[in-house]
């Protein structure tokens, strides 16, 4: 056991002492360290790009009032006056009141326009509520403005926080938000049931929704810190390669520069030799994995505050909303992401054990992970199924969990199944290769 | 030499590649305190047993035995024995040779101390801590010698250790395998296909060829074999035609410009080559020199071994 961890630190040695490995290191802390300030800079550019003058929208309201009255003063409809009324009352920045107007202009009820009438100058949200209970059949809309009544929770700026929670549950229910708050993945059974735990808890910050892909990230509001840490496991994509280019040339490197004549000349048994630089291998997949963790927290601290920091993960879990620490779900998210760097490592080390070539080993194990995934689906798209049985239809997790997956009914049980016999063949071939093989 | 002691032990040793068999029933022993010439022309399979007994090819037939260790049995036992160069000694490039040598001295779990020693011994102690990107191949070789000692192991491997070494690099590696061999009693085995070098430097000699071993000789039977047939002389003189008509132009007598070459038989030899010169003083024909020509006795003897089983053809 002794000789076994001075093999692997004859290893490390050796990674640590090649000019590739550390340039490859430096840009790869060079990413972690400017992670947060690049994600930083590219909001502060697309809020600049995207800040409507005056910073705020109400002049669309005052457009919209001044034309229609406008229209009105010289329209022919009986109505007119009435309507006139009605945009007169309008405060000119309420969302629900400009849904009103709405209503009301293209309404040909007197009664009705005098009615909004009165919610409009009374600023009477509870009217505007029954008013729109009246005749509704839309499940999240009849659930919203019951719950706005009976809690007591108006329109205004000081329930922001419960607004955005109700008009996302709301549009969950009637199955308008497709794809989720922000790509998150979350379904809308999942939106529904978080939203009412939060709101029911008064636990107005959750990080469940703040998950997800980096390309599914909204620059045009402003971050907070766990929208953008949550984001760090993608990073992952980079060990990836590193971990191509160091398995891959881990053993085949021996063999093209001749060593593994002095190597095998010795004590340590093939078989020992190989456990040793896979576990080499893997554990420095690990600590690049923990490195990354690690940079990234205080930098995205430093950019983005720690507000929230403390926020909780609330997870449905067989019909019930639990919650959880955020940094549960962080690891959950990095160890899914990190199969992919177990699979990817695996692969070039099996393919370096069995080439003479380091060149050839690095380049197979590249061409091994970009091919792979684009066979998958093509074999998706044409309904092969058996499809899913390729260790390259399983190995995203992230997107399995998400139900993202290209394959209808997959789950990452079966995901995790599939990977574990692919790394079992892996090694033995491996094993195979270098223990009883010439030199 | 039945008392000495067996350091390796090959006995039955089959080795195929691919269709071609390489290796026919290979049996020899070589013994602590000598110095052992493994010898053979190109492709003979010189390398391919040293391989075998490294552990760098799979040992398919035969049973190999390092210090009474069977090699696939007691694999780390008899391994811990072996120090050995095989081919070129190829070292991490981007690496000093200290950094290189302290890898195998992990390994081994040697003191790291042992390094500055096996340097020592080599002469490499002032280009230790180059990179191995600036060693030539002289250099490597010494370094991989080095490697090889470090751990003081009962036997040395050595696969043409003399590859790219200048001739002082040769003297002084002979010099240290002599030491190892007959002071410290390793068993050091030499391959090469250079005679000449083998004489100087080995105790007994092992002869291959197209796989089969023709058989193992110590240097005294080389030099009694090549003593039963002629010993050549070389006399420079200022007249050699005159000089052989001198000596009766026999057979044995070739004049070529200002040199005689003599063929005695060996067994009268130096009284023959005595009364020649007397002879040839008295006839006053003025000698300048006279030398043995002895240097090829081992290449005679090898080509001749060598000879007869591609003559008989009687390979197994």
């Amino acid at each position: 056991m002794h000789s076994f961890f001075e093999i692997v630190k004859n290893e490390y040695i050796k990674i640590y002492k090649k000019t590739s490995t550390r340039i490859m290191l430096v840009i790869f802390l060079a990413v972690c360290l400017c992670y947060a300030p690049v994600v930083k800079l590219i909001n502060h550019l697309i809020k600049q790009e995207f800040a409507l003058p005056g910073g705020d929208d109400y002049s669309f309201y005052e457009d919209w009032s001044n034309n229609t009255k406008k229209e009105l003063e010289h329209s022919e409809d009986k109505l007119a006056p009435y309507k006139l009324e009605l945009c007169e009352a309008f405060d000119g920045k309420s969302d629900w009141q400009f849904t009103m107007m709405t209503d009301g202009i293209s309404s040909d009820d007197k009664q009705e326009i005098q009615r909004l009438t009165m919610i409009c100058k009374l600023n009477d949200w509870r009217g505007y509520c029954k008013y729109k209970l009246e005749d509704n059949h839309a499940p999240g809309q009849i659930w919203e403005y019951t719950y706005r009544l009976e809690h007591n929770i108006g329109f205004g700026e000081e329930f922001e926080k419960q607004n955005q929670i109700i008009a996302s549950v709301s549009e969950a229910m009637d199955g308008l938000s497709e794809t989720g708050i922000g790509g998150s993945g979350l379904s809308a059974e999942e939106i529904e049931a978080i939203g009412k735990y939060q709101l029911e808890n008064e636990i107005y910050d959750n990080t469940s929704t703040k998950g997800g892909s980096l390309l599914n990230m909204d620059p045009t509001v402003d971050m907070d810190f766990w929208q953008v840490y949550l984001k760090t496991p993608f990073i992952v994509t980079l060990i990836g390669v590193i971990m191509v280019v160091v398995a891959g040339s881990t053993v085949a490197g021996e063999f093209s520069q001749g060593t593994i004549k002095f190597l095998l000349i010795g004590p340590a048994k093939r078989g020992k030799i190989l456990m040793a630089k896979y576990f080499t291998v893997m554990s420095l997949g690990a600590l690049l994995i923990i490195t990354l963790m690690l940079v990234t927290l205080p930098m995205v601290g430093i950019f983005f505050g720690f507000d929230g920091f403390t926020a909780p993960y609330l997870e449905l879990k067989d019909g019930e909303v639990v919650s959880r620490s955020s940094f549960i779900y962080l690891f959950k998210t990095y160890m899914l992401a990190s199969v992919e760097i177990i699979v990817t490592t695996t692969l070039s080390f099996m393919i370096s054990s069995l080439l003479r070539s380091t060149a050839l080993a690095i380049v197979a194990g590249f061409i091994v992970r970009s091919i792979g995934p684009t066979i998958v689906q093509v074999m998706a798209m044409l309904h092969v199924d058996w499809g899913r049985y390729l260790i390259f239809a399983n190995t995203d997790l992230l997107s399995i969990a998400n139900g993202e997956s290209s394959f209808q009914q997959h789950t990452v049980g079966f995901a995790l199944a599939v990977i574990a016999v692919h790394l079992v063949v892996f090694l033995l071939t491996a094993w195979d290769g270098f223990t009883r093989r010439s030199v | 030499m039945g008392k000495r002691e067996v350091v390796l032990s090959i006995s039955g040793l089959n080795t195929t590649l691919g269709k071609k068999q390489i290796l026919h029933n290979i049996n020899m022993e070589c013994y602590a305190g000598e110095v052992f010439g493994f010898l053979g022309p190109n492709g003979a399979g010189k390398t391919t047993t040293i391989k075998t007994v490294v552990g760098l090819l799979l040992l398919d037939e035969g049973e190999i035995k390092i210090c009474g260790y069977d090699i696939l049995k007691d694999h780390e036992k008899a391994m811990a024995n072996v120090g050995g160069i095989v081919e070129n000694p190829e070292m991490y490039k981007y690496m000093t040779g200290r950094e290189n040598l302290k890898q195998y001295a992990r390994i081994r779990g040697l003191d790291f101390s042992e390094i500055d020693k096996a340097v020592e011994i080599v002469k490499l102690t002032n280009r230790i801590n180059d990179k191995i990107s600036k060693y030539s191949l002289g250099m490597r070789q010494r370094l991989g010698v080095a490697q090889a000692l470090m751990h003081k192991p009962k036997l040395l491997i050595l696969d043409e250790p003399t590859n790219g070494l200048d001739p002082q690099g040769i003297k002084e590696l002979r010099d240290i395998l002599k030491q190892l061999a007959h002071e410290d009693g390793v068993c050091v085995v030499v391959s090469s296909h250079l005679m000449s070098e083998m004489e100087l430097m080995c105790d007994r000699v092992g002869i291959i060829s197209e796989g089969s071993m023709i058989g193992t000789y110590t240097m005294e039977e080389i030099v009694s074999q090549s003593k039963g047939r002629f010993a050549e002389y070389i006399i420079e003189t200022d007249d050699a035609e005159a000089a052989k008509a001198v000596l009766g132009g026999g057979d044995g007598l070739i004049a070529q410009g200002e040199m005689l070459y003599l063929n005695l038989n060996s067994a009268t030899a130096k009284e023959d080559i005595a009364q020649t010169i007397k002879l040839l003083t008295q006839k006053n024909i003025n000698i300048y020199s006279v030398h043995p020509k002895d240097s090829k006795k081992l290449e005679d003897v090898f080509i001749e071994l060598t000879g007869k089983t591609e003559g008989g053809g009687q390979i197994a």
